[in-house]
């Protein structure tokens, strides 16, 4: 499985001096600042750096885009816990225990754990990949409509868990965002919902519409309190609480290696990512918790569930882009440009004929992982203050940067006025107790379960049958039906205990 | 059953009219989509997840429509938090604030658009003294232009800052 002449070979290039290393910190840096702005995407990060790389060698060149990618996965979580801004949709389960923690002031505990639970759900992604990056990607180039259909299925049941107060408001919000998230052009080009709105095409710009979801309708909310955190003792930054939340993950060490797996599946997958797989995980640690009641309330298990899928979908991403050059997202797709400027192919032909590189490339990302620990962790003591920040201060600066990249997606009004809109609709709707939270799943998700199904329906001319020529399907339906079972088995355990 | 018809009719309506506009809102907005569904084609290939997610949407708004109407026998839990007058004035206000940043953006620049908010909403927020006010608003428009003209690829018009 491993060829031992490249590996001594790779480890003999980024043991023999600080060419491999030099980029690694001012790409985590870069990564982390970007990640950490709404609306600055990880792929938008990549590609303002991508013309630099060109005056840089191959590797150079990889190892700096690499650590952009690391720090910007991160990034990401520091917005999505300090302000309930998701800036990416991989940030968007770090918001449902993330947030509510900072307000209670554990905002220390919430980034460090979310630090830890990235660090080493990053690290577990490479060294997997390290040793499986070839039997991974067979099973990935097997996925078709229907395992994704599976997948986007077992994400839309998280909606059963953001349910909040009321099962059947929160599934109404549920429904509310799967039909939003059909608005457009479907796969079977059928164009509905758009009212004449030429911006619609594609269906409603989804980065804008959950950053105005969830943050910008609470700074609504916020307008009249004083600060994100009422009391002045608990705005303290800490250090060593910060610390107490990064080792919080080895107390929760089953949910850190859940996610971790989900994600790397998941990220594997072309065309779903760590947008999917941080809602996966997020659904199963409450679906799996003794106290499923606390998720949604600042439970620290759901900031590692989510963030351990997100960063450990990075190197299921990479194993796709290396060893079949197909890219999995916005990232590796950049990477892969950067492959073609330096006129090298991804793919089968490249992990055969330069293992070596290969090697390298994994594991620098594992040192890249590693120097995240105490690059992360300045960055996030620094970033943390704001907390201290009057909100009638933060509030303006927020917003106006929530518009700014909701502009940037592609340069028209259509951005800051989906932010807009979907504000009111989200202080609205989160007003009346119907969480907001579903509305962004069900927006996520609802496009890829129809576009899924329609293609299954095609493929299979309507044939039930069809199923059972798909045993990976199957097995991701078997695996629904038995989380399913199991959840409602324990549900009347606790009915049955409580008398 | 006569004493739960009594039960029943004892029972005082109560209606919060905010949620019922915005069970209408949500309930007019699904039929008009289902409506423009079926006109664009009755085809599987068109109406295989919207007609009967839709149909179950609606039947989920008929629902709870017995809560908009028993305001207060709700748990707690499920009424919206009480609003006094000046707070509910505030958070119209940055809504308002907000648009009209939105539209100036494009209509007017947003250099003017980012200043104009950030003075107004500082002003909503409660703060009082005026040079901290211009100071803010002059660096935070400054900072974030500029900031973002670095970063984006697309024009941002602009009055003064270019």
């Amino acid at each position: 499985m491993i060829d031992l002449s490249a590996l001594a070979s790779a480890l003999s290039v980024l043991t023999s001096g600080f060419d491999a290393w030099i980029w690694v910190i001012p790409g985590l840096a870069v990564g982390l600042v970007f990640g950490a702005l709404p609306g600055i995407s990880i792929t938008m990060a990549m590609a303002l750096f991508l013309p630099m790389t060109l005056y840089m060698d191959f590797l150079s060149a990889i190892i700096f885009l690499t650590s952009i990618f690391t720090g910007a996965g991160f990034g990401g979580s520091v917005p999505a816990i300090l302000m309930n801004i998701p800036g990416t949709s991989s940030a968007v389960a770090t918001t449902f225990d993330g947030y509510p923690m900072a307000r209670k002031g554990l905002h220390n505990e919430a980034l460090g754990a979310a630090l830890g639970a990235s660090v080493v759900g990053a690290l577990i992604s490479y060294i997997v990949l390290f040793f499986l990056i070839v039997p991974l990607s067979n099973i990935v180039i097997r996925m078709g409509p229907l395992e994704m259909l599976g997948i986007a299925v077992w994400g839309l049941l998280m909606l059963g868990s953001l349910t909040g107060v009321s099962l059947l408001r929160g599934m109404i919000a549920g429904c509310f965002g799967v039909l939003l998230g059909t608005i457009g052009m479907n796969t079977a080009g059928y164009l509905r919902g758009a009212m004449g709105i030429p911006e619609l095409l594609d269906g409603v710009p989804k980065v804008p519409a959950l950053m105005g979801l969830l943050a910008a309708s609470a700074l609504f909310g916020l307008i009249n309190s004083n600060f994100i955190i009422e009391s002045n003792s608990e705005r303290r930054l800490s250090a060593r609480r910060m610390l107490v939340g990064f080792f919080s993950i080895l107390k929760h060490k089953v949910c850190q290696l859940r996610g971790s797996a989900i994600g790397i599946v998941i990220g594997a997958t072309p065309g779903v990512g760590s947008s999917v797989s941080n809602l996966l995980s997020y659904a199963e640690a409450k679906r799996t918790s003794q106290d499923p009641s606390s998720f949604g309330q600042g439970n620290i298990e759901g900031v590692i569930a989510a963030e351990s899928a997100n960063s450990s979908s990075e190197g299921g991403s990479m194993a796709t882009m290396l060893a079949l050059g197909i890219p999995g997202g916005g990232a590796t797709a950049v990477l892969l440009a950067a492959f073609a400027m330096h006129n090298v192919v991804g793919g089968p032909d490249f992990i055969d004929k330069s293992k070596d590189v290969v090697y390298i490339i994994i594991l620098n990302n594992i040192g890249q992982c590693l120097l995240l620990f105490p690059v992360g962790f300045l960055f996030i003591y620094v970033t943390s203050s704001l907390v201290k920040a009057p909100l009638r201060f933060l509030i303006p600066v927020v917003l106006v940067a929530a518009a700014f990249g909701a502009y940037a997606i592609d340069g028209s009004p259509a951005g800051p006025i989906t932010l807009c809109v979907f504000a009111a609709i989200g202080w609205v709707l989160a007003r009346y107790k119907y969480p907001p939270a579903a509305v962004v799943v069900g927006m996520l998700l609802g496009g890829l379960v129809e576009n899924e199904a329609l293609k299954t329906m095609q493929i299979s001319s309507g044939h039930l049958g069809y199923v059972f020529e798909r045993p990976g399907a199957i097995a991701i339906f078997v695996l629904i039906i038995l989380s399913v079972w199991l959840t409602a088995r324990a549900k009347r355990k606790k009915v049955i205990a409580a008398g | 059953m006569p004493s739960s018809i009594l039960h029943r009719n004892s029972k005082k309506i109560s209606i919060d009219w905010g949620h019922l506009l915005t069970v209408m809102a949500m309930a007019a907005w699904a039929l008009w989509y289902l409506v423009d569904v079926r006109s664009v084609s009755l085809n599987l290939g068109n109406t295989l997840l919207v007609q009967p997610l839709t149909i179950v949407f609606l039947l989920m708004l008929v629902a709870v429509l017995p809560q908009v109407f028993q305001k207060e026998d709700l748990p707690e839990a499920l009424k919206p938090e009480s609003l006094d007058r000046p707070s509910a004035l505030r958070i119209l206000g940055l809504m308002a604030a907000f648009a009209i940043f939105v539209w100036g953006m494009f209509a007017v620049g947003f250099d003017a658009a980012v200043f104009v908010f950030s003075f107004t909403v500082l002003l909503i927020g409660g703060e009082r003294r005026w040079w901290l006010i211009s100071i803010f608003a002059t660096l935070s428009t400054v900072i974030l232009v500029k900031g973002y003209q670095l970063l984006v690829p697309f024009q941002m018009p602009n009055i003064l800052l270019g």
